[in-house]
């Protein structure tokens, strides 16, 4: 170790390469991935961590990832390792999401010393379980969902542990897209070993020290911040769609050094024998997004930003599911989480935040067989509408909170790789969206034909309990099958030729509709977003008194 | 016979004008609100007459500022019956993952003016059902009645086949419609949303361009030119003003090209010993450094762009080619300050105005040009030769207020500056290079623009480049002296979504010889040459999403299939350091560049009067100690004789820095090829 205290220009300049080597783990998994969910949804992430596990770089990309990598690191403390050790985990249990979120870890050594892991996280296809694709809303057990990995090492000091990769091939049903995947990742972390070591050794620098100032400098910046707002007590609840409630408090309170910001659940259900579970490290995770926007939504992350943080769950609810309790779906039970806790804040702090969203990732998954003979899963989330502000409509058409650079998959793309065709991609002014000064933003209505006989399963919520408003709730989302309307279907069969729509919602809105302004109605109804009776009936513009 | 070549840039609008035998002069003038008046102001301001000029090359930001400012025509957008929102829904990404107000680019068009028509074509392009001739004539009485100047047309799946689209022109033209943009005339490349967008940004911009061009071209004659007027392209090339006035999109990127093609140029017509094809380019500007890598004399060129992205935005995308080169937000007059205990330099600039603390134009804030006058580098009072006089004593104040917050001398400040800076520039050397899998061993240096060639012999070191080249040409005017020696240059890319194996060579190769027939076809419009072809694809193992773009070599076999595999193979070796040989490929986009080559710019040799001798010495500060350097005026360099480090090198527009241990050596030319070896 370095005795030398680093000057602040060296210290900036660790700092940003190692933020550097993590984007660049990004961009070269990115590439070489095999899956659209990593190549085209982005669907992973990439960070490099101390030894203790503080997150000191990250990628870009999932909000949902970069909060469980602290989680990931503690769970393999115990494992002795050797330079060259590659280990690879997916028990949500230990390390938060679920089965499909398979993270890789590299110890980095320099000296014969363990310094930092290097991470990557990224959802593969198919771990197993009983549907293709390894998400089921009706699954009542983890063993349904798929293949647990403990932390095992799939390399031992450079070699490849064959039998460890053979279980998992095994376990999958597509195996070359997996493997493909598999070494995207791990190609990545072999970047970030060299780049670690190349900036230390450059600068003769400790790590330690490193994310020492780093996780210091965040955490003050962190307290900065919460300094600025008087203490505060604030709570909401949520309905989901099973009836079930769930409510958060939240506190802020300033002591002599330092500020606290607690987030309580409280009465929480037990975790179900149903898809509507996380376990803690995810709900943590879906704490730490809300937090970020709370604090400045461009703050830097790392480790120390969210130390002034603490989320409290009792043991084994629906946001605290233990073993063996299913969480395929987790992300739409993390999402509520967040949800709640950003509905107690809004209401206090309506400049900081929006109405509430369409919420659901509405994850659309159709699996087949191609006209190749081939097993095919296509995956894709859709987007949907924001709540509106005190000063401007919500968004329409945009990822829920869970996901973040997220892109959907172009309908050109879907047409020429899949036996689907897109017969209609658009706004979903039909289902309308939440009313207000400002209203919320819309939903989309997608028509997915498919070309083949498939199975298709979704996850969707809020198709019974809307966005919530401030105060005029948003619309609902659904799937329509032959004139019917679905929530969650699970290996659902579509007959060659069949159509599916899926229609989200739109966001809450902001304020008295009766006070919306006059010449945004008539925009609105100019571009078709809404109909003039809805002009007359929400906002009171009657335009036939006009004629 | 004489060309001229001019550039806009922010501050000011420079020309070039070349002759045969290598004669040059420069004209700069203030750019003015309205560009066209600064471009025929400085060819006012030129003692040569026009007549005998052959040919004016000219280069831009007419469109791209149109695009940024959002002051452009309104545009009315025609799509697929189902795909209205296309343009409003994007791609749906959060780019601002913890923003939960985060907005979304604001489409161009709004939805009123986004209709739709029944038609169809699928996926492996063919036409399902043509448009209704009636559907149309509904919708432009809907554009006339709302004042729509200019219509784009973006169906789903044209890339694979544009007649739809075409068709629909064709009635729009016969209408009347004097500005019509369909989507497959501008890219053949897939991804709906992109493509639109494409589209719709070249409709919008283009009543203004072709005002503009037909402007210039008017002021050119009245002033007796009879010769050729091309204008840059983003893909480094350049086209003729009728090609620009029919597709200005493909100029959006065109300001940064002209620096990186005069590199490449001068690289090889230098006389000195290094390898001429391989260069990195380095562009200092005040507010930004600008860097590209060049194997063999090539640019690279990529079609995945968007205008006004950064961290928090998601800017709009635009297919086109362009040249690719990295930018980092930081330059000469980037201001250094610290943020949660940080020291950070740029992104946030003191540009011109108010300026650096020692511009003394009311600036305060510390800068890196501030950083290099403490230090020594740059003598104070013989900045751009001696025309603003600067204040060592107002940079000192200012970098004090840093350096007392951080417990150090000013002068350790100031040096902390230098390295933040150069380690910005660093990082976009690195991604071009050692992130793609490319040794900057391997190439030169080669930096301009103002602030390029004080950086570079901190840089080179850095990245262990062992050369450094100093064009010959005064620094602060390359650009516009590069676009002259820029070749006439069209490409396509084309989706085709094919296996690479012996059952489609003839596909493939069929695929190459259409895009070829069509560049020759706008080729045939501009010049008498002929031009040559390269030819890439971008080629991926099957089930991969992202490719990677491959020169296809030319062999004697048609639609050779082993030649296509083992290029790719190499190529992504190079990139991923692992290959799947077993793994079957196939190309998703083909891409055919046309050139015909720059007619060719040639360098006057200098006149020997210099001695070759210094004229003083001073202190500079390095590595926390001062040590004294020579200081040399450039013109009094000669080529016999080698200069040595520590040494610095003044010209009127920049200032070239040699490091303890570098050694410079010039050409006949006055190019300079400084030596880095032996330092770290």
């Amino acid at each position: 170790m370095s005795e030398t205290k680093l000057d602040p220009f060296t210290l900036e300049i660790i700092k940003n390469g190692l933020t550097n080597a993590a984007e660049e783990m990004f961009e070269i998994t990115k590439r070489a991935a095999k899956s659209s969910v990593i190549y085209e949804v982005l669907d992973f992430s990439t960070a490099i961590t101390d030894r203790e596990g503080n997150v000191i770089a990250q990628s870009s990309g999932l909000p949902m990832f970069i909060g469980v990598f602290d989680f990931m690191v503690k769970s393999i403390k115990n494992v002795e390792f050797k330079d060259g050790d590659i280990l690879i985990i997916n028990d949500p249990y230990l390390c938060g999401t679920h089965l499909n979120d398979v993270g890789i870890i590299k110890p980095i050594f320099m000296n014969g010393a363990l310094i930092a892991y290097a991470i990557n996280r990224a959802h593969w296809n198919d771990v197993g379980g009983c549907h293709f694709g390894s998400y089921s809303p009706s699954a009542e057990e983890i063993f349904q969902e798929g293949l647990t990995i403990p932390p095992v090492k799939i390399y031992n000091e450079g070699k490849l542990n064959k039998g460890v990769l053979d279980i998992i091939l095994s376990n999958t049903r597509i195996p070359d897209y997996i493997s493909g995947d598999l070494m995207a990742q791990i190609s990545s972390l072999n970047l970030a070993d060299e780049r670690i070591k190349q900036i230390l050794s450059k600068y003769d620098a400790s790590i330690d020290e490193v994310a020492e100032r780093i996780v210091a400098n965040g955490e003050a910046k962190a307290e900065e911040l919460l300094m600025k707002i008087p203490e505060f007590r604030v709570s909401a609840s949520n309905l989901l769609d099973n009836g079930l409630k769930v409510s958060v408090e939240v506190i802020l309170k300033h002591h002599s050094n330092r500020s606290t910001l607690e987030m309580r659940f409280f009465d929480l259900p037990e975790a179900q024998r149903e898809s509507i579970n996380t376990t803690y490290p995810g709900a943590v995770a879906a704490a730490r997004t809300v937090y970020m926007n709370l604090l400045d939504p461009h703050t830097e992350y790392n480790q120390g930003v969210v130390l002034p943080l603490k989320v409290e769950i009792d043991r084994n609810t629906i946001f605290s599911a233990e073993r063996p309790n299913p969480v395929s779906v987790y992300w739409e039970s993390t999402t509520y989480a967040s949800d709640t806790i950003w509905k107690a804040l809004a209401k206090k702090f309506p400049e900081k935040f929006s109405a509430g969203h369409f919420l659901t990732i509405a994850a659309m998954l159709i699996a087949g067989t191609d006209a190749r003979g081939e097993n095919f899963v296509f995956v894709e989330p859709n987007a949907g509408g924001w709540g509106a502000t005190e000063a401007s409509d919500g968004e329409s058409a945009l990822v829920s909170l869970s996901d973040g650079e997220t892109y959907i998959t172009s309908v050109e793309i879907i047409d020429k790789n899949f036996p689907i065709s897109i017969e209609k991609y658009e706004l979903n002014t039909e289902d309308g969206t939440g009313p207000g000064e400002f209203r919320g933003g819309f939903g989309i209505v997608k028509a997915y034909k498919v070309l083949r006989d498939c199975e298709m399963t979704v996850a969707l919520n809020r198709f019974k309990y809307p966005a919530w408003g401030l105060p005029k709730e948003g619309t609902v989302s659904y799937l329509k099958i032959n004139n019917k309307k679905y929530g969650n279907v699970t290996s659902f069969k579509l007959k060659k030729g069949e159509v599916v729509e899926i229609h989200t919602g739109g966001g809450g809105g902001f304020g008295d509709p009766l006070k919306r302004d006059r010449k945004s109605v008539l925009m609105d109804i100019r571009n078709e977003m809404i109909s003039t009776r809805t002009a007359k009936g929400e906002y009171g513009v009657d335009l036939s008194k006009d004629a | 016979m004489s060309h001229v070549g001019i550039d806009i840039g922010g501050a000011f609008t420079d020309l070039a004008w070349v002759n045969d035998s290598g004669e040059i002069s420069f004209v700069k003038v203030d750019s003015t609100s309205k560009p066209e008046e600064g471009v025929i102001n400085s060819v006012k301001s030129l003692n040569v007459a026009l007549e005998g000029v052959k040919s004016v090359v000219h280069g831009q930001t007419v469109v791209v500022n149109s695009v940024i400012e959002k002051l452009g025509a309104k545009v009315g957008l025609v799509t697929t019956k189902g795909f209205r929102d296309i343009l409003e829904i994007g791609r749906s990404n959060r780019r601002d993952i913890f923003n939960l107000r985060y907005k979304k680019p604001i489409p161009f068009v709004p939805r009123y003016l986004r209709m739709e028509i029944e038609e169809s074509t699928d996926s492996s392009g063919k036409v399902l059902k043509v448009p209704a001739i009636e559907e149309i004539e509904k919708i432009t009485d809907h554009f006339k009645k709302e004042g729509v100047e200019s219509i784009a047309v973006c169906f789903v799946n044209s890339y694979t086949n544009g007649s739809n689209e075409v068709r629909t022109k064709e009635y729009l033209e016969k209408a009347g419609w004097e500005y019509v943009t369909v989507s497959s005339e501008v890219t053949r490349e897939w991804k709906e949303y992109e493509r639109t967008n494409t589209a719709v940004l070249n409709a919008f911009v283009q009543p203004k361009m072709k005002k503009y061009i037909s402007t210039l071209e008017n002021s050119f004659g009245d002033l007796g030119f009879q010769g050729i007027f091309e204008v840059m392209l983003s893909n480094g090339g350049l086209a003729s003003s009728t090609f620009v006035k029919d597709h200005p999109i493909t100029t959006i990127e065109s300001g940064p090209n002209a620096g990186v093609i005069g590199a490449i140029n001068i690289a090889k017509k230098s006389e000195l010993d290094f390898d001429k094809g391989n260069i990195i380019t380095l562009d200092g500007g005040s507010t930004t450094t600008k860097s590209s890598l060049i194997t063999n004399g090539i640019p690279k060129t990529i079609s995945d762009y968007y205008v006004g992205r950064d961290k928090f935005n998601g800017g709009y995308p635009v297919l086109v080619p362009l040249l690719e080169i990295s930018e980092v937000g930081s330059g000469g007059t980037s201001i250094a300050y610290i943020q949660d205990g940080s020291l950070k330099v740029g992104p946030k600039a003191a540009g011109a105005y108010p300026g650096p603390a020692c511009y003394k134009r009311g600036g305060e804030l510390p800068t890196l040009t501030d950083a290099y006058v403490l230090n020594g580098f740059i003598d104070p009072d013989y900045f751009l030769g001696g025309k603003i006089s600067l204040s060592r004593s107002a940079a000192q104040k200012a970098v004090e207020n840093l350096s007392s917050k951080l417990n150090m001398s000013v002068n350790d400040a100031a040096e902390g500056i230098i390295r933040l800076a150069n380690e910005n520039a660093s990082y976009v050397l690195r991604l071009i290079s050692v992130q793609r899998g490319y040794d900057p061993r391997d190439f030169t240096l080669v930096p301009f623009g103002g602030a390029g060639p004080m950086m570079a012999s901190f840089i080179a070191p850095d990245l262990q480049i062992k050369n450094i080249l100093i064009p010959a040409i005064p620094l602060g005017v390359f650009s516009a002296w590069g676009m002259l020696t820029a070749d006439i240059r069209h490409e396509q890319i084309k989706t085709v979504m094919l296996p690479v194996d012996s059952e489609h060579s003839t596909q493939i190769e069929d695929e190459f010889k259409k895009i070829e027939d069509y560049l020759l076809d706008i080729f045939k419009t501009e010049s008498e040459v002929s031009p040559t072809f390269i030819r890439y694809a971008d080629i991926r193992y099957r089930g991969q999403e992202h490719t990677l773009k491959t020169e296809i070599p030319t062999t004697d076999q048609k639609g050779d299939i082993e030649a296509i595999v083992e290029a790719f193979n190499k190529r992504y070796e190079m990139e991923y350091r692992y290959v799947m040989r077993d793994n079957p490929i196939e190309i998703v986009n083909i891409h055919v560049t046309g050139i015909i080559p720059s007619r060719g710019v040639s360098l006057e040799a200098k006149n020997q009067e210099g001695n070759g001798q210094p004229k003083g010495k001073r202190k500079i500060y390095v590595n926390s100690e001062w040590i004294e350097a020579s200081v040399y005026d450039r013109a009094n360099l000669v080529t016999e004789k080698m200069v040595s480090g520590p040494a610095i090198i003044e010209e009127a527009t920049a200032t070239i820095i040699l490091m303890p241990g570098q050694k410079a050596v010039t050409d006949r030319f006055g190019n300079i090829l400084i030596k880095v070896g032996g330092t770290s």
